[in-house]
């Protein structure tokens, strides 16, 4: 059973009698040596808000207040058993409002054509009624899908452009079956990504632990705003998994450079596109990375290229419009003239550069070897994978030196 | 795919990028499958959907491009197809393009020439091979290196000059070397002090907290500097530091103006977007001086999107730096504005985007006061004989210190162009400037002899004084001396140096203002004096402006800043400035 689900459940089924409205409930909770108090409220749209006074909307004294809670419920509805996976808080009314602005931008850009859709009255309008409908500011998945979009769409690139619509089609579909009461898992999961906030309770985050994780990356994108969104791509040095740590440029994020080593007492890892959301909440920072971290950046690296095709496909598939693969290759050769990288293992990946990183990678290659290099995925319409750089791990006089691409 | 299906996926490819609305959508239907009476809405989807789906099948599955053989890259960028604007040797030299001239064909007059008046990339190039070849000089050619780099006060190759300087036997190398040394240290304290900010035993950022003539150093050298520091200086320079406000991280961007350091590229770029004009500025003004292929698209990027113009005018002259110069009509229109922030950002676009063209109505700008000193700095970068009547007509208005020293540093760049293009100065020009040596000596008032060995006399006790730590009697014994010998400056220098050495700035500044008003000149040429001064009015100021008299501080900068500092540190020149900047902002 979903605790938050339950908790709010509970909330909500107080209403059923005329007499008695609990909106909010207030635990005085005792745990880790503190004693905190944790408020659960009900909110208009129907999603639960959790705060603690410590200001943490999360932690042991918020999952305490919600197990009791659970409790009662399922003492109440003892059939309530079994995961279930929430709709995120945003109401059905207008989320239906979204999903038909969402179809009349799709409509608008193919009526027009992906070369000449940009910058076109009714596709503009369009844009700005899915924004409108998505309320401000808007979901962080749906505002990466229009800075993504308008980005395409100003390059005329057919290929991205179908996928991208493809995503928000699934995403109108997904919305109706929603409001029909016949969604799957699936479904839902697909829709989180899209319409969640971070700040929602009911996203069925993990968190994540004591771990230690290398800034490999880091670089501006288009949200709705252009160059509004700033991801810090965080390597998970045990497992080898690439997080990403999202900030608006308003909003500060994690402290410290890229690159710098991260050690998280406690994360919460969103599920969702490729590659995962990640917010450290308890952390230290070192930005003097040793050379024995950087020895282990290197083991985690991919060794050939064989595996990242399925990979790709498969992040794709799961979410069409938002994952943004990235990976980190190991390089046994580089040659930015010709665009091509050699791994260990023997076999190429071809790399696309933004304009002067080539020049960049070039000049560095030249005077020493470069080890790895961390970068975007993308596949050419001829359905070449390729590496788009972000930063290289350069073999200086048997160290390694970190250059940060772009 | 199979290939019976791929004509098909490029017919829909060709619909979906042509749009429904340009032709007949039956055949879409029709390809899709779907009924006539099927609305648009079914079409889009069922488009959108199976070339997705085709796509993605696709994705990834087609080999990597082949791994050519070591050694075969052409060359084929874009600066080797480059044609240079200008065709003299000056126009040639270290340009990238198709017919570059490398320094090292060069001999050593014209390069020392090039590093008194090239553009910033022959400047560094120059002092590189200038460096490479000093094993090879003989006496009277490393007496000529020693010379020139005497004269070089730009803070732009500051870095550059100290590097060749280290490398020079005698006094000028240990000198160097020692400031090399000091430096180290500096950063060695600088990465410990870092390592506790990060650490969080310390919650002032480290670098905000130096004075600010340390931190101008510290950061004119970032080439230097280890990883680490520059990845701090990047949390800084981006906000994710936790604790540095908008104004600290301007300040800094400020500090880094001259730092040229391509690790700053990625951090300095996405400052370009990030909304603030005077952000936007000074990260442009900071790329402009780093030599890397990054750079120009970044900037290029940045000038096509933004409409404020002083920030555009800075962008264009960035670009300029980087050998692009589209911005250079926009730039030129902006020079008839009223407004003279924005006709001092088109001057300052102007020294590196001007050529000879632009002299005469850059030069019309120097009868207005408030835009002289940056003309004169323009018409040194152009490089243009006919400047040189008008900055001697100024040069006989002026009176201010500052200013007659840019002239002077602006006359001799310009004629060292002018030779490198083998041309002549104006014969008429020439004589003025002979005759410009010839200086009107002021009347002093006379002091009879006795006086004199009475107060050198008092001038040696008070030294002697000094020299074993008694500051007060040896203090009052040189105010004695200065009594007696009322134009003689040496004795208020000897205690203004004496409270400076001992952190009393503001006395220090009162005696060094009672020097000045003695002998101005004497205390302007002489290096020792000099630094001491600008270090002492720039410690003073931060003392002020902690106290919250930002007025006063504002004064101070713009009294030193009057005086002919050419001797002094490059470093505490240019945080003199910057701080006298920061607080005309504030104010």
């Amino acid at each position: 059973m979903n605790l938050i689900v339950a908790a709010r459940e509970l909330l909500a089924g107080f209403d059923e009698s005329p007499a008695s409205e609990v909106r909010s409930a207030t635990f005085e909770v005792s745990c880790e040596g503190r004693t905190e108090l944790v408020t659960l409220t009900l909110r208009r749209d129907g999603g639960l808000l959790a705060v603690c006074s410590d200001g943490n909307t999360a932690g042991p004294h918020v999952q305490a207040a919600l197990e009791v809670l659970a409790g009662v419920y399922e003492q109440r509805h003892p059939s309530a058993a079994g995961p279930t996976i929430p709709p995120p808080s945003v109401s059905a009314s207008p989320r239906e409002e979204l999903a038909a602005a969402v179809d009349d931008l799709l409509l608008a850009i193919v009526r027009h054509g992906v070369a000449e859709a940009y910058g076109t009255v009714s596709v503009d309008e369009a844009i700005e009624g899915v924004l409108e409908a998505a309320g401000k500011p808007p979901p962080p998945g749906l505002g990466r899908f229009i800075g993504r979009l308008r980005v395409t769409l100003a390059e005329r690139d057919v290929h991205t452009a179908a996928r991208l619509l493809d995503g928000a089609s699934r995403l109108v579909q997904n919305v109706r079956a929603e409001g029909e009461g016949e969604i799957s898992p699936e479904a839902r999961r697909h829709l989180a990504a899209w319409l969640g906030r971070p700040t929602d309770l009911d996203l069925g985050r993990e968190t994540l632990q004591e771990r230690a994780l290398v800034e490999v990356g880091r670089e501006w994108v288009a949200g709705v705003e252009r160059h509004g969104l700033q991801r810090r791509y965080l390597l998970e040095l045990a497992s080898g998994e690439i997080f990403a740590e999202e900030r608006p440029r308003a909003t500060p994020g994690s402290v410290g450079p890229c690159p710098r080593r991260l050690v998280v007492g406690l994360a919460e890892l969103h599920p969702g596109p490729a590659p995962r959301r990640l917010r450290p909440l308890q952390y230290s920072v070192e930005i003097d990375l040793t050379s024995g971290t950087w020895e282990q950046v290197a083991s985690v690296a991919a060794h050939s290229a064989e595996d990242l095709g399925p990979r790709y496909r498969s992040e794709l598939k799961a979410f069409p419009a938002l994952a943004e693969p990235v990976a980190l290759v190991r390089a046994a050769r580089v040659d930015t003239h010709h665009q091509v990288l050699m791994t260990p293992a023997g076999d190429t990946l071809a790399l696309r550069f933004e304009e002067g990183v080539a020049e960049r990678l070039g000049t560095l290659a030249a005077s020493c070897s470069v080890r790895w290099i961390f970068g975007r995925l993308h596949d050419s319409p001829e359905g070449q994978l390729q590496l788009d750089p972000m930063s290289a791990g350069l073999d200086v006089e048997g160290l390694t030196a970190f250059e940060r691409l772009r | 795919m199979s290939s019976r299906f791929e004509p098909k996926v490029q017919r829909l490819a060709a619909a979906l990028e042509a749009g429904l609305g340009a032709g007949e959508a039956a055949p879409v239907r029709d390809e899709l499958g779907l009924s006539d009476e099927a609305e648009d809405r079914v079409v889009a989807r069922s488009l959108v959907q199976i070339l997705a789906a085709c796509h993605l099948a696709e994705a990834g599955r087609a080999e990597g491009p082949p791994m050519p053989p070591p050694g075969s890259a052409e060359e084929t960028n874009e600066e080797s197809q480059l044609v240079p604007a200008d065709s003299s040797l000056l126009g040639r030299i270290e340009t990238g393009g198709r017919d570059t001239i490398v320094v090292d064909e060069l001999d050593l007059t014209t390069l020392l020439g090039l590093v008194r008046a090239g553009t910033l990339r022959q400047r560094r190039a120059a002092l590189r091979s200038v460096g490479e070849r000093l094993d090879s000089l003989s006496r009277e050619q490393a007496r000529l290196v020693v010379q020139t780099l005497e004269t070089i006060r730009d803070v732009e190759i500051d870095e550059d000059v100290a590097r060749v300087r280290e490398k020079l036997g005698g006094p000028v190398g240990r000198k160097a070397r020692a400031e090399r040394e000091r430096w180290r240290r500096a950063v060695t304290e600088l990465e410990e002090a870092i390592d506790t900010f990060w650490t969080g035993e310390q919650t002032v950022e480290p670098i905000s907290d130096l004075p600010g003539d340390e931190r101008a150093l510290l950061l004119l050298r970032a080439r230097e500097l280890p990883d680490c520091v520059v990845y701090h200086v990047t949390a800084v320079l981006e906000g994710d530091d936790g604790v540095s406000s908008r104004e600290d991280r301007r300040a800094l961007l400020e500090s880094i103006r001259y730092a040229g350091d391509a690790r700053l590229v990625p951090s300095l770029i996405a400052l370009l977007h990030s909304g603030s004009s005077a952000i936007v500025q000074e990260a442009a003004r900071a790329l402009r001086r780093i030599d890397d292929p990054r750079v120009r698209p970044g900037l290029r990027q940045a000038y096509d999107r933004n409409v404020v113009e002083v920030t555009r005018t800075v962008l264009a002259g960035a670009l300029g730096g980087h050998g692009d110069k589209r911005g250079l009509d926009y730039v030129r229109e902006l020079l008839d504005r009223e407004d003279v922030e924005v006709r001092s950002a088109a001057l300052e676009a102007l020294e590196t985007l001007g050529g000879p063209e632009d002299t005469e109505r850059v030069a019309a700008l120097l009868e207005d006061r408030r835009l002289a000193a940056q003309a004169v700095t323009t018409l040194a970068r152009i490089g243009d004989g006919r400047a040189l009547p008008a900055l001697r007509a100024l040069e006989r208005r002026t009176k201010v210190s500052a200013m007659l020293g840019a002239i002077d540093e602006a006359r001799a760049a310009i004629l060292t162009r002018l030779e490198l293009r083998g041309e002549e100065a104006d014969a008429s020009v020439e004589e003025e400037e002979a005759g410009a040596i010839q200086k009107v000596e002021e009347k002093r008032p006379v002091t009879s002899f006795g006086a004199k060995v009475r107060a050198l006399r008092y001038f040696l006790m008070g030294q002697l004084w000094i020299a074993f730590g008694g500051a007060r009697p040896g203090i009052a014994r040189l105010e004695r001396a200065a009594q007696l010998r009322p134009e003689w400056a040496r004795p208020w220098v000897a205690i203004a140096m004496t409270y400076a050495r001992r952190r009393l700035h503001a006395k220090a500044l009162a005696a060094f203002r009672r020097a000045i008003e003695i002998d101005r000149r004497m205390i302007e040429r002489n290096p020792i004096f000099v630094r001491a001064l600008a270090q002492c009015f720039l410690r003073r100021a931060e003392q002020v402006e902690r106290e919250g008299r930002r007025d006063v501080a504002r004064g101070l900068l713009g009294e030193v800043l009057d005086l002919d500092l050419r001797r002094a540190p490059s470093a505490v020149r240019f945080e003199l400035q910057r701080r006298r900047k920061a607080l005309q902002r504030a104010a």
